[in-house]
């Protein structure tokens, strides 16, 4: 092996110039040179004569010693192009190996490919339609996103010098449009300086001045993006000027961006930038305004020229600093969050620290995945050419006789393996683009602007990883069969006679590759197989409501500048329009329904006639604003006491109804449940609040996500507790394209202004927390599946290999007599040692990397032995086929000429 | 010996090839030989091809090398000093006598070494 590198050593130093060569030929030249000095010193000549004359009759020393090393380089490639062209006519000849192994290859490189593109997209694409050059986004320590207030943004971009601009920016929906055509859209609210801090162009019109950011409310302006200008203002070339309605507000357009530009909110594509100042118009829903600290925003800058990161962060860091102690913050919490020092996160990808956090996870399992199936395409591509290497021993045996470098053979080799890495990585990058393509088609199917818009694409840097991982990967597969095939012990292979048996060729080279193919498919099936039980478990959980027939509404009343009088006139309307609709069975309103996309509202409680927690930390439970017959549309049953009524919602006096967990949690010692009813609680922090009486009990159902354990949780009325952002449950009797459409057409009936977010079924709504488990599940289990087949590809190639090895002797075994179901047994025994050995090492690996991915399963420990034992008998179940077959085939040798075989 | 640089060119390419030749002519019916060596007997042989520079035969002899026509050896020179010995090889003779059969026409240097080796 020393001897190898040393020999690799050489050859890269003649590449780049051979200092040896170089010296030697210098001693050459200075010898000839001393000898011609003598020779016309002998003649008559005086030293000094005799050197100059030695050096004239010489030549050019300098251009000779150039011209020498330009021909030393030149043969190189030479001989380069020689091996390239055998190599190809080697591969030609010899097509089902090199299918196979073609095959083998793509399928590990593509993988590799596609997770690389995946993670491209989310972590370190540039981000589209803007100049990346030193542009960072302000994030705290721990990588969280750094929410500014709008007062301390002024001072951070006022007091620092690092800085060409900073600017803010926050994602809104708005109301687009009016009448008929009100839809929803995505848009961004930005401080005036946005596109310049950027450095994006307009591609009509301006972008935002100054005095168009200063003062709330007083410039009702917009930039609307290239997309947006020709999809809905049907690229209006006068558009500058116009004006569009958003959330009720007619805006004036001044500009529309340059082509190519969507926003910094990937992966979601922003359609209109409007400017801070605005915001009391873009988001009604917020309770505070800009002048206030509590209000969090997310900030991206450009360094100046010349400015490096570590002082810059260092700076801001120190102006922190200054904030806190000139605005102490006003609890402890808020302290804690603000001393987590500053950061600067290089612009690119996904800004979303929530989306990046658990897409990094995610693309780490499935680095790991793809890493691993490489690894055994690798393994098969290796046994495959020491296979083909074998076959070939008694040529290279008779080259390496007649005194071909065994540097040569090997280089001529790998030269091989790099062609079928290229063949691998032309055919992996087609398969990456289709993996791309597949999962882009299975991004969950929700309506603009919620869809994920995440663009897999292969660009220059994906194919160029691609080609970099092939090449790297022939060396591994092809370095180990070159080096095995040219040893030196050729005289046996000259003289025909048999390889050596014994002990020594059971390790042999092949074998542990298979070995280690069958271990590492028997960890990433254990990995499905962990995933799959997740996920069916977490699709069997029962959510505690009726998941049937149903449709999910999503609007936003104060996208229509709906106060709570009109609001809850609204509600009504909507409520009685839609329940004599035909085709619709019952609705019911809530401020949100479970699960969907997660997130909820909660509140603090205190219960009469019981002293408050002994810890000090308040009672958190779960809350929803709900709307008349919300327990019998969702079919939750209601436990004891009753409903709502509609006196509730007419009425002031406060009621609520809570879950079975909480009335056992917190009245532990009722003989029955119901007795709680007609009991108060006080709902919200303060002292003052009024006192909610207990109506009714409710059964227990997931409340935010689909794996939460049983929590505490209460219903108030909607009526008497208004929030303009709601959902309603429309139990119908189809789900269809006709049913969504009558929907539509009564909310516009209602009013025409009020766009709807979305509306998706309730299946898929439920389903909506399922998709990164499906992900992972498919991803794992398509993974382990190539990589099992490649595993038993390798096996039957290794047990063929023994069969036909031992052909002479099974020949002979045959006509002594021996049985069928004899050398069956005795072929199939050798083959499935190799396999329970790989097995054993599979499970000591998978028991320890299983544990890493605990926090991602649902109802299966990681070491769960009933998916360990499945997997384990089905891969050894694909391995005794794998052996069967060609053991059948050498049953079938004719014992005679294979007595004669050798 | 002929003015103008074309023709000088050319002539050096044709004396490059000759020269070449030469050397394993030398090597062949001489036996192995250092560069220095190579280049005295050369020099007895011909005088025209002279006009190349000695460093040349470096170049002949690197690039017989790079066909495996010659091989290299280090040894004991004559007065004890280390040097690169150049002998001929099997493909090397087998070459010269195809390009020997080629150079029979021609009269002058070649005919001399020709002579050269029917003298020994």
């Amino acid at each position: 092996m020393i001897h190898y590198l040393r020999v690799m050593a050489a050859r890269l130093r003649g590449l780049f110039g051979d200092r040896r060569a170089d010296r030697e030929l210098s001693d050459e030249i200075e010898s000839h040179l001393r000898l011609l000095t003598e020779r016309y010193v002998r003649q008559g000549m005086s030293e000094d004569e005799a050197a100059r004359a030695a050096r004239r009759q010489f030549g050019n020393v300098t251009l000779l010693k150039e011209v020498d090393r330009e021909m030393r380089r030149i043969r190189l490639i030479d001989t380069l192009v020689q091996d390239l062209r055998f190599g190809a006519r080697m591969l030609l000849k010899h097509r089902g190996f090199t299918a196979v192994a073609v095959l083998s290859l793509s399928l590990g490189v593509g993988a590799n490919t596609a997770v690389f593109s995946l993670a491209d997209a989310f972590l370190w694409r540039a981000l589209p339609g803007v100049s990346n050059d030193r542009l960072f986004t302000l994030a705290h320590g721990d990588g969280m996103a750094w929410a500014c207030s709008y007062p301390d943004y002024v001072i951070y971009r006022d007091r620092n010098q690092s800085f060409a601009g900073i600017a803010l920016y926050e994602p809104v929906i708005l109301a687009f449009g009016n009448g008929e055509r009100s839809r929803v859209v995505t848009g961004e609210l930005v401080t005036g300086n946005f596109f310049e801090v950027l450095g994006v162009s307009m591609s009509q019109g301006r972008a935002f001045l100054p005095e168009e950011d200063r003062t709330p409310g007083a410039h009702p302006v917009v930039v609307v993006g290239h997309d947006f200008w020709v999809r809905e203002l049907s690229s209006d070339p006068q558009m500058v000027g116009k004006s569009i309605t958003l959330n009720n507000h007619s805006f004036t357009v001044i500009g529309v961006a340059a082509a190519g530009f969507a926003g910094i909110s990937n992966p979601m594509r922003a359609d209109v930038w409007v400017p801070m100042m605005m915001q009391a118009v873009a988001k009604p829903n917020e309770a505070v305004g800009l002048d206030s600290r509590n209000l969090g925003l997310f900030a991206i800058g450009r360094l100046k020229e010349g400015a490096s990161r570590a002082p810059a962060e260092a700076e801001l860091e120190t102006i922190n600093r200054q904030l806190q102690q000139a605005y102490p913050a006003p609890s402890d919490e808020e302290e804690s969050w603000r001393k987590l020092p500053l950061s600067l996160a290089p612009a690119q990808g996904t800004l979303y620290q929530g989306i990046r956090q658990r897409v990094a996870l995610g693309i780490a399992l499935a680095t790991v995945v793809a890493e691993l199936v490489l690894l055994i395409a690798c393994a098969n591509v290796a046994n495959l050419l020491l296979a083909r290497a074998a076959a070939r021993y008694k040529e290279i045996a008779i080259r390496l006789a007649v005194g071909a470098g065994r540097l040569r053979l090997i280089r001529q080799l790998l030269t091989e393996s790099l062609l079928l890495a290229l063949l691998a990585a032309a055919a992996g990058s087609l398969l990456a683009f289709w993996i791309n393509q597949l999962l882009m088609s299975v991004q969950p199917a929700l309506p603009p602007p919620y869809g994920l818009n995440v663009e897999l694409r292969l660009d220059g840097r994906a194919l160029g990883f691609t080609l970099l991982l092939s090449i790297l990967t022939s060396v591994i597969f092809g370095l180990a069969p070159a080096w095995a095939a040219t040893r030196p012990d050729v005289v046996p292979a000259l003289k025909d006679e048999p390889q050596t048996s014994g002990r020594r060729q059971w390790l042999s080279l092949r074998n542990l590759l298979v070995v280690a193919q069958v271990a590492l498919s028997l960890v990433l099936l254990i990995g499905a197989g962990l995933f799959i039980r997740s996920l069916r478990n977490a699709q069997a959980t029962d959510p505690g409501f009726d998941t049937s027939n149903g449709l999910v509404m999503t609007l936003d009343l104060s996208l229509a500048q709906y106060k709570k009088e009109r609001g809850l006139q609204f509600y009504q309307q909507l409520v009685e329009r839609l329940a004599t609709t035909p085709g619709v069975r019952s609705i019911t309103i809530a401020n949100y329904f479970p699960l969907g996309f997660g997130g909820g509202m909660g509140a603090s409680v205190s219960i009469e006639g019981q002293p408050p927690p002994a810890d000090g930390r308040p009672i958190n439970v779960v809350r929803q604003h709900i709307g008349l017959r919300y327990f019998e549309t969702m079919g939750i049953p209601l436990l004891r006491g009753r409903d709502f009524t509609i006196q509730d919602m007419a009425s002031s006096e406060r009621v609520v109804i809570i879950n079975e967990t909480m009335a056992r949690r917190h009245w532990p010692n009722l003989k029955d449940i119901g007795e709680v009813i007609g009991r108060r609680i006080r709902i919200g922090p303060g002292q003052d609040m009024p006192w909610s009486a207990i109506v009714g009990v409710a059964g227990d159902c997931k409340t935010i996500w689909l794996r939460e354990e049983k929590r505490a949780g209460i219903w108030m009325p909607i009526s008497q507790n208004f929030l303009p952002s709601f959902q309603a449950l429309v139990r119908t009797n189809a789900e269809d394209t006709a049913t969504i459409s009558t929907l539509r057409r009564e909310i516009a009936a209602l009013d025409p202004n009020l766009p709807i977010k979305f509306i998706i079924p309730l299946r898929e709504h439920v389903g909506i927390q399922l998709w990164p488990a499906k992900m992972i599940a498919a991803l794992t289990t398509t993974l382990g599946g190539v990589g099992l087949l490649l595993a038993a590809i390798g096996l039957y190639g290794v047990v063929s290999y023994a069969v036909a090895r031992r052909t002479r002797e099974i020949g002979i075994r045959m006509a002594l007599g021996a049985q069928t179901r004899d050398l069956l047994k005795m072929i199939i025994k050798q083959g499935m040692r190799l396999t329970l050995a790989g097995v054993a090492i599979g499970l000591a690996a998978a028991m320890a990397m299983t544990r890493m991915v605990a926090s991602l399963l649902y109802g299966v420990t990681a070491t769960d032995p009933v998916t360990f034992a499945g997997v384990v008998i089905f891969l050894v179940g694909i391995a005794l086929l794998a052996c069967y077959l060609p053991a059948r085939r050498a049953t079938k040798i004719d014992p005679i000429s294979a007595a004669r075989h050798e | 010996m002929s003015k103008g640089k074309s023709a000088e060119a050319r002539k050096s390419a044709v004396l490059q090839g000759t020269l070449d030749r030469m050397v394993l002519k030398v090597l062949d019916a001489l036996g192995p030989h250092h560069g220095y060596g190579a280049a005295r007997r050369i020099e007895q042989v011909s005088e025209q091809v002279l006009q190349l520079n000695e460093g040349t035969v470096y170049t002949s002899l690197l690039r017989l090398q790079q066909r495996k026509w010659i091989a290299a050896e280090w040894g004991a020179s004559e007065n004890n000093r280390k040097a690169k010995y150049y002998s001929i090889t099997k493909s090397g003779r087998k070459r010269l006598a195809r390009e020997t059969e080629n150079w029979e026409r021609i009269a002058g240097v070649i005919g001399r070494l020709l002579k050269l080796e029917g003298q020994e």
